[in-house]
C-alpha cells in the first residue's frame, strides 16, 4: 500500500509539472483573441482575419482556425477566409490551406479551389498532396505551421494513412470492438474448467 | 486519387467504425468528411470442422445475420462516430459434450460511441465508449485468454481531457473502465479501471515523443485482485506519408492482493504502411502481465505474461475485388503458482493464420470469404486443438 501511495503521489507531481511550467504563448493569445472578436463581431470575420494576420502573420494558422472554428463557417465563408488571409500573407499560402482544411476537412473542394486560384496567378504548381510543389517556390521548412503535440504526428490532410490532423493520437489503447460478423465457437461452462 | 485507394480509403474508413484492435494503437484511417447513416446486412454461412474444442472434436456447419447501422459526424471542432448492430449466430447441428446438449444459438450485439470536442487550440475532449456481446474474440482484439469459455459481454469507456501546455508539450489525461463478463462461466470475469497521464512531447513534425503513467486496479471474480502501475516511455512518428508506427516501451509494476509484486518489462508497438495503391500492410506488438486468465485447470497463478503478435495485408487485385490475409500468435506464461494442483510455470499458445477475401458485386452489395485456422498448444496436457472454419457470407450497405 505504501509503495501505491509512492506511486500515485509521483504521478501527482509528474501531471502537475507542466502546470507550474507552461509559458504563454503568443500565438495562443491571438487565436483567443480572435475568437473573442469574432464571436462578438460574426459579420466582421473577414476584417478581423485581414487585421490580425497583417499584425501577426507568424500567426496565420492559428488566426485562420480560429476565425473558422468561432463563426461556424460554411464552405463558402471558409474559403473567403483562407482568401483573405492569402492576400494579407501570400508566402503562407500553404501553410493557411493546411490550417483550414484541418478544422473544415468538409470544405477541402472550395479551399483548394481558392489555392489554385493563387497557383494560377503565379505560376506556381500544386503537388498531389495538396500543397506547393517544393521545386516551384515552395514555403521555406521554418515558415511551417506548428504542430499540436495533442495529434498524431504528420502536418499534411492529405497523408493518406493514420488519423487526419486535428484528430486525437494514440493517447490509449483503443477500446476493442469486434466486427459484426465472426465465425463462432461454442463451448460449455465445464469445458472452461478442464 | 485512383479507384484502389478510393476503395481503400472507403474500407479503412468502414474499419474505423468497427474494428479497432492492437493494430490501432497506431491510429486507424479517419475519414475526413461526414458520412450520413448506413445501414448494412449481412448473412453467411460456415463449415467449422471443430465446433467443441479442446478435447471434443465435432464439427458443424452454421449460420450467421446481422444488421448494423453507423454513421459518421465530422465538424470543425466536433467528431461523433456511432455504430450498432445485432444478429445471430446458430448452428445446424447438435453439439454435445459428455451427452449434454448446449445452446445452439447465440445472440450477438455491438454498440459503439467516439466522441471528440476541440473546445480551442489548447484543450480537447475525447469520449469512447462501446458495449458487445459475441462468441469469440478477434485474435488481434487484445482481450481474454486464449482458452474457449463460450459466450461473453464486454463493455468499455474511455474519457481524457487532452490540454497543450507549450507549444511542444501536450497531455492527456483520463480514466477507463471495462467489463468483460462470461455467460456461463464468471471464473474469469474481471473489471479493469485505469487513471492515466500521458506527457507528449513535439520532437519535430514527424515525431511526438511520450512518456506515460498509468494507474490499474484489475477486480476478478475468483482470484486475486491486483493493481498495475505502468510507466512507458515511447515514439509516434510518421517515416512517410503513408507510413506511420507507435512504440511505447518501460517497465509494469504489479502487486497482487496477499501475493507475489513484481516488475516486468512492457511493451507495446503498432506499424501501419500503405506500400503502394494495392497493398496495405500492418502489423502490432504487445507484451504485458494480463488479468484477463489466471486460472489454468485447477490451479491458479498470480502472473501471465503475455505476448500478443500480429501481422495483416490486404492487396486489392482490382477496384471490386480484394484479398486479405495475416497471421496472430499469442503465448501465455503463468508463474507465480498460487494454489491447487498445477504445474510451476506451464505456458500455453495459440497460432491463428487466415485469408479471406471481399468482393464488390454492386455499389451496395459484396461477397465475403474466409479461411482461419487455428494451432493452440499448452503444457498441460489435454488442452492441445487445431481448427478449421471456412466461411462466406454476402452484405448490403444503405
Amino acid at each position: 500500500m505504501k509503495n501505491t501511495l509512492k506511486f500515485a503521489l509521483t504521478a501527482v507531481l509528474f501531471a502537475a509539472a507542466p502546470l507550474a511550467s507552461a509559458e504563454a504563448l503568443d500565438c495562443v493569445k491571438v487565436s483567443s483573441a480572435v475568437k473573442s472578436a469574432v464571436s462578438a463581431n460574426s459579420d466582421k470575420v473577414l476584417e478581423i482575419v485581414a487585421t490580425q494576420i497583417a499584425a501577426n502573420e507568424s500567426c496565420a494558422c492559428e488566426i485562420v482556425k480560429a476565425a473558422i472554428i468561432s463563426s461556424e463557417a460554411d464552405k463558402n465563408v471558409v474559403a473567403q477566409i483562407v482568401d483573405t488571409a492569402i492576400l494579407e500573407v501570400p508566402s503562407e499560402l500553404r501553410v493557411i490551406a493546411q490550417c483550414a482544411i484541418a478544422v473544415a476537412p468538409d470544405a477541402v473542394t472550395h479551399i483548394q479551389a481558392v489555392v489554385e486560384k493563387y497557383d494560377k496567378s503565379a505560376g506556381a504548381g500544386y503537388s498531389e498532396k495538396g500543397g506547393l510543389d517544393d521545386s516551384k517556390g515552395a514555403v521555406p521548412e521554418d515558415q511551417a505551421a506548428s504542430p499540436n503535440p495533442l495529434d498524431f504526428p504528420g502536418v499534411d490532410p492529405s497523408d493518406p494513412i493514420g488519423p487526419r490532423p486535428g484528430a486525437p493520437g494514440s493517447f490509449t489503447l483503443l477500446p476493442p470492438v469486434l466486427p459484426p460478423v465472426l465465425p463462432p465457437i461454442v463451448t460449455p461452462p465445464t469445458a472452461s474448467e478442464l | 486519387m485512383n479507384k484502389f485507394t478510393i476503395i481503400a480509403l472507403g474500407m479503412a474508413s468502414a474499419a474505423s467504425l468497427t474494428a479497432q484492435s492492437l493494430f490501432d494503437l497506431a491510429p486507424a484511417d479517419e475519414a475526413s468528411e461526414s458520412i450520413p447513416l448506413s445501414w448494412t446486412f449481412s448473412a453467411g454461412v460456415g463449415y467449422d470442422d471443430n465446433a467443441t474444442p479442446i478435447s471434443f472434436d465435432q464439427d458443424s456447419s452454421y449460420g450467421t445475420a446481422s444488421i448494423g447501422a453507423s454513421l459518421l459526424s465530422v465538424a470543425p471542432q466536433t467528431r461523433l462516430e456511432f455504430f450498432a448492430n445485432v444478429g445471430v449466430i446458430h448452428y445446424f447441428d447438435d453439439l454435445d459434450i459428455a451427452g449434454q446438449s448446449i445452446d445452439q444459438s447465440t445472440a450477438t450485439y455491438g454498440f459503439g460511441l467516439n466522441w471528440t470536442r476541440e473546445i480551442s487550440e489548447r484543450l480537447r475532449f475525447s469520449s469512447r465508449n462501446y458495449a458487445t456481446h459475441e462468441l469469440e474474440p478477434n485474435r488481434a482484439s487484445g482481450i481474454g485468454g486464449l482458452n474457449q469459455v463460450g459466450a461473453y459481454a464486454r463493455m468499455g469507456t474511455d474519457n481524457s481531457i487532452g490540454y497543450r501546455w507549450s507549444e511542444r508539450l501536450g497531455t492527456y489525461t483520463g480514466i477507463s473502465y471495462s467489463d468483460l463478463s462470461y455467460d456461463d462461466f464468471s471464473g474469469n470475469d474481471v473489471e479493469i479501471t485505469t487513471f492515466y497521464n500521458d506527457f507528449r512531447y513535439q520532437l519535430s513534425p514527424q515525431t511526438v515523443a511520450t512518456l506515460t503513467y498509468r494507474y490499474s486496479e484489475s477486480d476478478l471474480s475468483v482470484v486475486a485482485d491486483s493493481t498495475n502501475q505502468y510507466i512507458l516511455a515511447g515514439l509516434e512518428h510518421r517515416f512517410s506519408p503513408t507510413t506511420i508506427g507507435v512504440l511505447r516501451a518501460g517497465a509494469q509494476l504489479r502487486d497482487v492482493d496477499g501475493g507475489s509484486s513484481t516488475t516486468s518489462p512492457n511493451l507495446e508497438a503498432s506499424l501501419k504502411t500503405r506500400v503502394n495503391s494495392q497493398l496495405s500492410l500492418n502489423a502490432y506488438a504487445r507484451y504485458t502481465n494480463e488479468d484477463y486468465v489466471r486460472r489454468l485447470a485447477n490451479a491458479i497463478y498470480d502472473d501471465a505474461e503475455t505476448l500478443r503478435l500480429g501481422v495483416s495485408a490486404s492487396y486489392a487485385l482490382s477496384p471490386r475485388f480484394a484479398i486479405n490475409t495475416g497471421v496472430n500468435y499469442n503465448d501465455i506464461g503463468y508463474d507465480g503458482l498460487r494454489n491447487g494442483a498445477g504445474l510451476a510455470s506451464p505456458s500455453e499458445d495459440i497460432f491463428n493464420y487466415y485469408l479471406g477475401f471481399s468482393m464488390s458485386l454492386t455499389d451496395t452489395v459484396s461477397l465475403s470469404g474466409n479461411w482461419s485456422y487455428e494451432d493452440f498448444g499448452s503444457d498441460v496436457g489435454g488442452r492441445e486443438y487445431d481448427r478449421n472454419r471456412l466461411s462466406l457470407g454476402v452484405s448490403a450497405q444503405f
